[in-house]
This record gives structure tokens, sequence and C-alpha cells, in this order.
């Protein structure tokens, strides 16, 4: 039987190499980085174990692939997940980047967050997430994100907000506490909705790209429980130093999900099959800027 | 006066035991079969990092505590007997 691998946050390069990545930055701007880059994502691309990472997602999203066409496909995968990281990085050493959206989406968002005093944004591992949060300094708000900070990863992440409080979901009842004072002093709480941890009792399965995979229930409980609306946001990295920001749905969960005739993580299924209904549009929309680089129908 | 502080001591312990059997889904447990003293978490009930949470928001609004953050939730959540305690201490 095979071993069901388990999802990493650590970056496949060593810290050296990040250095490398943050000192031409710092020399040559975003363009000398995007240069080595291209070298770097090719070599890692023909490497089996690396590309072996996409191969499910790119046959579900693509189709069955030739030799060629799949390395063609994994390149094209790490190359835009580069091209972000590098964004990242120059978000965070030279302050640079620029989160668009509609007036719409900005309308949207302000209203639900007026009416509330509190807002979850649901998000997954596409596009440019971080960066494309900055987009909500519109949103006079404390902000917090759930991310997983695991010892050893030499990644650095970056943000354009000034102040953020960042909850760790490996933390004792992971982060559940933190998320829910958050809320309560009236935070724009952000999370990642597409990949499981802890307890397998809070997973659900849901359709994605014509099979099942497994989401958590934990942030449509935890929008459930303390009534707070969620919006479904993904940013689309569109060009060097830019991405847009958009708002894809809003769902509203009743107070008392999970208590009535359908009881327990079932109660959840709807919702979380909107999410994974919003993200299959995604990659639709977006092939290359999926990050789950693993098997998530394993 | 509030309906919260109405609890005496002994049926503060059966009403939070209601309480978590009801909201937590306890299926097959019963008030009696709760220890008093038995871990919430882990070996004991067996909770986890969702029903923290439930109990957090069940705390709160039938007896108006907060459980503010993991310090408070760690000493709090021990067992039946620390969360009463809790719930009173800051009761009071």
């Amino acid at each position: 039987m095979e071993k069901k691998k388990k999802w990493s946050s650590r970056s496949l390069a060593p810290a050296f190499f990040h250095n490398i990545f943050y000192g031409i930055i710092r020399i040559l701007g975003r363009h000398g980085a995007y240069g080595l880059l291209f070298f770097v994502v090719g070599f890692y691309s023909l490497l089996p174990g690396v590309s072996k990472r996409p191969a499910e997602y790119i046959r579900r999203r693509f189709g069955p692939q030739a030799w060629l066409g799949e390395k063609q496909h994994t390149f094209l995968l790490y190359w835009n997940f580069g091209k972000m990281l590098v964004d990242r990085a120059v978000l965070r050493i030279l302050g640079d980047f620029k989160a668009i959206g509609s007036a719409e989406d900005k309308n949207c968002l302000q209203e639900l967050y007026a009416e509330h005093k509190r807002l979850i944004l649901l998000t997954g591992h596409v596009g440019c997430w971080q960066m494309g949060f900055s987009y909500l300094d519109f949103l006079d708000a404390p902000k917090a994100v759930v991310m997983l900070m695991e010892r050893g990863n030499v990644d650095k992440h970056s943000f354009k907000w000034k102040e953020i409080t960042v909850i760790n979901p490996a933390a004792p009842m992971g982060g559940t506490l933190e998320m829910l004072t958050a809320l309560r002093e009236n935070s724009v709480l952000c999370i990642n909705g597409d990949r499981t941890m802890g307890e397998s009792r809070h997973n659900v399965q849901v359709d994605f790209l014509g099979g099942k995979i497994e989401l958590p229930i934990t942030p449509f409980k935890i929008a459930a429980t303390t009534e707070t609306p969620v919006a479904v946001v993904f940013s689309t990295r569109n060009k060097a130093g830019e991405g847009i920001f958009r708002v894809a749905k809003i769902i509203h969960l009743p107070a008392d999900t999970g208590k009535g005739e359908v009881r327990g993580a079932e109660a959840f299924v709807p919702y979380a099959q909107k999410f994974s209904a919003e993200l299959e549009r995604y990659c639709q929309e977006n092939p290359y800027q999926f990050y789950n680089f693993y098997n998530m129908w394993n | 006066m509030e309906l919260t502080i109405l609890y005496t001591e002994v049926n503060l312990h059966t009403k939070l035991k209601e309480l978590l059997i009801e909201e937590l889904n306890l299926v097959d447990v019963s008030v009696d079969e709760i220890e008093d003293d038995a871990p919430l978490f882990g070996e004991g009930l067996g909770l986890d990092s969702l029903d923290a949470v439930e109990i957090v928001v069940l705390v709160q609004k039938n007896f108006n505590v907060e459980i503010k953050n993991m310090e408070e939730g760690k000493a709090a959540f021990q067992s039946v007997n620390s969360l009463v305690d809790f719930i009173k201490e800051r009761q009071a």
C-alpha cells in the first residue's frame, strides 16, 4: 500500500539558494531574479521526485500527457510558482507589489465588514494569495492570517500589511482559540481552505477536478459558531509585481450548522463543496497558478 | 439579575455536562458518565480543537464568561472541575 505523503510547507531549496535570490533582487532587481529562476526551475522540473509532485493535478487538469507534455506542464507550474516567490521576496526587500481589484468587490467586502464587524477570507494556495491581501488596505480592521510556520523552513513570507497577526495551525488546539480571539477583536481573518491538518474527523470529502479530495471544515465551523460571513477570495498574478484580487463567492453559515438533522462534519459538506467549486473554476481559468504540489486525490 | 449566576456549584457541573453533550454532539454519553476530574481532551472525553471552539462559545453564551486565548484555555480545559472553577472565578 502506498504511504500517503504529508504535505510540508518547507522549501525545496536550502537557505543558501534563497540568499542568492535575495542578493540578486537587491543588485539586479526583479527581472534579474526571474533570469536565474528560469534555469533553476528547468533543473528542478527534470528531477523525478519534484516533477512527480504535481503529476496528478496535471493529469486531472490537462488530461493524460506524454512525457514531453508532462514536463512542459510541470515546468510552467513551477515557473509560475517561482515567479510568485520572487515577487514575494521583492515585496519584502523592496516593498514593491501592486494588488488591484474591482470597485464592486471592494464595496462588497466593505459592506460585509461594516455589517458584521468581522470577516473570514477563505482562499487557497493559488495565484499570489499573500501579496494579494495587500489589496485590503481599504478595510480599516485588524488583520490576521492562519499560516503554517514549520521549524526549519527557510522560505520567508511577506505581507504588505504593517501589522498582522500570524496564527499557526500547528499550535495547541490548532490555533482555533486564537482565531476566535481575532474575530472577537473585529479582525479580518484569512484562512487557506485547501489543505487538511489535524483530526481527520474534521475533514470532509468534496468533488474536485473529477475526483474526491478532503477539505477541512475548520473555517466553516468557526464561521458558523461566531456567525461570521465567509468571503471566498482569490488573487491571480497577472504580471510582474502585480496581482488581481477577486471575490469569488460569499457564504453565510447558519449558527446551528451541524446541530440540526445533519450533525457533525457532514453538515459542512455543502459549504466545503462551494469552496471547492470556486477553486476548480480558478484552476480552469488559471491552470498554472495552483500550488498544491502533492496528490490531493490520494 | 442575570440567569447565569443562579447556578449552584452542583448544578453548574450538571448544566455544563449537559451543554457539552448537546453542543458537542457526544452521542452515547450521559451526564453521569462524565467524571468531574476526567480530562476533556485526549484520553478523557477525547475532545479536540474544534470542540474547543464549541466550548469557548457555549461558555460565553451560557455563563457570560470569555476564554480569551490558549493560556486561559489550557487551564480551563483540564476537566469539568477546572472549567467550573474558571467560570466561577470569572463570574465572581
